[in-house]
């Protein structure tokens, strides 16, 4: 492999998959950012602003409502990085394939 | 390998060894230990310890036969698997911070603590989405060679091997002060010492071995944290018949917070301190040049996106695992007055050793001195590993970015090179063990936010515009990021933990304990505004270079070959 020249470079980024690849991918790289940037501040909000309804007890379980959320803000990271690495993995890898034998790259 | 070399290593270890026994001998000669629920078990755990250095000088030795390029030195000749990677990553990541100090949270403050391990964890989400795949599509070793594509390198590399340098040497000190404490605990010995001999030991991994070995002994110790953790947290289950109720209840009992312990409480009771750390914690991991540098031993950005992902799972195991730990080290350890300094002790802050070590002491409650010495090896192993990834992280900044390609101008040879960077590793190693006699009694999970504030603050910003942003110039990024790096060292100086507790000023005078809400911003809207400002011509070709660079970030076309040579 060598560095691109700027013609190949050109026609690389004129090529509609290429775009659609970059769009595609951006679009869901900062959905799932804003997602779990919103969760996590959300939650550091509600510690600060919103005690009493973490305080909520569910049931007559030990734990008080907070500690379930913090267990979910685990559980939401595992499966956020899970279906970006599918995804990435599937579509994206296939719209990279695609691109890289139609332009013979 | 020589076998030159071979008995240089059997000597030093052989010293190390001397020195520990030595120590011991002198405290049965009637010095009094300072540790006196561990005295009967110390045989035990220094067997323990000595296999694991003596195993990993081991690897590091037979890595060195395959320690020949740069590359190999670097990057591990780019051949490690990403499941391999991952456990390295989450080793690097799990240090003292997450097992020790996270543990010590959540036994001294409960809740609070728990939101510590999830800001740790938090991270990792934005370093796969934003970072790992480009990073792995545009670099070759360091994070700078990412930033210098299409920036004056010169600059930038000066820039960002300072920052890293900063960066790491902010992160070594809870690493050292961690590895201090549990050695001083374990054996008897005095802290000063201690300290020198992680120094040691963090120098010839990383002079001998380079990456390989340093990415080995991480996977191993990965492996060894995640088991020891799983059996401490396991006996604590066990210990109250698999009933998180009743040890809950025991924890509400016997703490001195009572059943506030489950509920949000001091740590974070101001919400501007809060989002402040928060921010460090959640934008700092993808800063980190030591974290970063893994993502160059595996293959392409399909590897460096599936070991984030393994590494993302670890570290999330871990955070369900270590408030077991902390709450199980509450409920046991604080009705039993013998692991405190003195029977009307702080139970909260008063326990032997520090409530750093918490999590040991639990261990030597639940399983005894073999269980005790295990854990201890295992969390020496920890930040032994810890801090040889980040004093190689350090040393390629030197060697690679400050030495040959700014200094010798990319004339040099990879022997040179990589001797250079055996040096900086040995000066890296001796200034760390200073700075960790300052900080002596921190928490090292809170001074870690600091030094992953420093991280969000220089390299992060600075890292995802050039990533991100057309508009970002050379100008930009030295200004932005040397505003961010320059405000969080300020601020963390002016706060509470340099200003009061390191120089004994009456008030510090930046009210948060950490910098991050402050200086993260400052760095962003430095790098908007004067790359905005920059009419050069340079900055004009730089932001033209952008389009090449989005091509190879995407798709990996025209990707540098050295790193990927071998296999």
């Amino acid at each position: 492999m060598e560095s691109l020249t700027e013609t190949s470079v050109r026609l690389i980024t004129a090529n509609p998959r290429f775009i659609a690849l970059v769009n595609a991918r951006a679009r869901f790289r900062w959905a799932l950012s804003a997602t779990i940037v919103g969760l996590f501040f959300g939650f550091v909000l509600m510690v600060g602003f919103a005690r009493k309804f973490l305080e909520t007890r569910l049931g007559d379980g030990p734990f008080p409502l907070g500690f379930y959320l913090a267990i979910g803000m685990v559980l939401s990271v595992v499966g956020l990085t899970g279906i970006y690495v599918h995804r990435a993995s599937s579509l994206f890898g296939r719209m990279t394939d695609e691109l890289v034998e139609e332009m013979g790259l | 390998m020589n076998p030159q070399t071979h008995s240089r290593l059997g000597s030093l270890f052989g010293a190390v060894a001397l020195a520990l026994i030595g120590s011991r001998v002198a405290h049965a000669d009637g010095m009094p230990s300072t540790t006196p629920h561990t005295s009967g078990t110390s045989a035990i755990a220094l067997a323990m310890f000595l296999l694991f250095v003596a195993a990993t000088l081991v690897i590091t030795w037979r890595s060195s036969h395959k320690t020949k390029s740069a590359a190999d030195f670097y990057a591990a000749g780019g051949g490690i698997t990403p499941l391999q990677n991952g456990f390295a990553i989450a080793g690097d990541f799990l240090s003292a911070a997450a097992f020790l100090g996270i543990s010590a949270l959540v036994y001294a403050n409960g809740f609070d603590g728990m939101l510590y391990a999830i800001g740790f964890l938090a991270g990792w989400p934005i370093v796969l989405f934003l970072i790992s795949e480009r990073l792995r599509n545009l670099g070759l070793y360091t994070v700078s060679d990412v930033t210098s594509f299409r920036l004056d390198r010169k600059h930038v590399r000066v820039f960002s091997s300072i920052s890293s340098l900063i960066v790491v040497a902010f992160y070594l000190i809870p690493q050292m002060v961690g590895a201090g404490k549990v050695v001083q605990l374990l054996f008897g010995l005095h802290y000063v010492y201690a300290v020198v001999i992680v120094g040691v030991l963090t120098v010839v991994y990383v002079t001998v071995g380079g990456m390989q070995a340093t990415t080995w002994v991480q996977i191993i110790k990965a492996a060894l944290l995640l088991i020891g953790g799983t059996l401490l947290g396991f006996s604590v289950l066990w210990h109250y018949g698999l009933s998180i109720d009743r040890l809950m209840a025991d924890v509400t009992q016997v703490h001195p917070k009572g059943s506030a312990i489950l509920l949000p409480g001091g740590l974070f009771s101001n919400p501007v301190s809060a989002i402040s750390l928060g921010l460090a914690l959640m934008f700092g991991t993808a800063g980190l040049p030591h974290i970063l540098m893994r993502f160059y031993t595996v293959r392409d950005a399909q590897g460096a996106r599936k070991s984030v992902f393994y590494a993302g799972c670890f570290v999330a195991y871990f955070c369900l695992v270590i408030p077991l730990i902390g709450f199980g080290a509450a409920a046991i350890l604080m009705n039993d007055p013998s692991y405190f300094t003195s029977p009307s002790a702080s139970r909260t802050t008063g326990l032997i050793g520090g409530t750093n070590m918490a999590a040991l002491h639990l261990a030597n409650a639940m399983g005894g001195p073999l269980f005790f010495g295990f854990i201890a090896a295992v969390a020496f192993a920890t930040i032994l590993a810890v801090v040889a990834g980040l004093t190689l992280a350090a040393a390629s900044a030197v060697s690679h970015d400050l030495y040959a390609q700014v200094i010798a101008k990319g004339r040099v040879s990879e022997r040179t090179e990589i001797w250079v960077s055996k040096i900086s590793a040995i000066a890296i190693g001796l200034i760390s063990a200073l700075l960790a006699l300052l900080f002596e009694n921190q928490n090292i999970a809170f001074m870690v936010g600091l030094a992953l504030a420093v991280a969000a603050s220089c390299n992060f910003p600075v890292l995802v515009m050039s990533l991100y942003w057309r508009g970002m110039t050379t100008w930009g990024a030295l200004g932005g990021g040397g505003l961010g790096l320059a405000s969080s060292v300020v601020l963390v100086g002016l706060s509470k933990t340099v200003w009061v507790d390191v120089f004994h000023f009456k008030a510090a005078i930046f009210p948060y304990d950490n910098p991050a809400i402050v200086s993260m911003p400052l760095a962003f809207l430095g790098i908007w505004l004067i790359s905005s400002l920059d009419r050069s011509v340079r900055a004009a070709s730089e932001r033209n270079a952008f389009d090449a660079q989005l091509v190879r970030a995407e798709i990996g076309i025209g990707r540098p070959v050295t790193a990927i040579v071998s296999h």
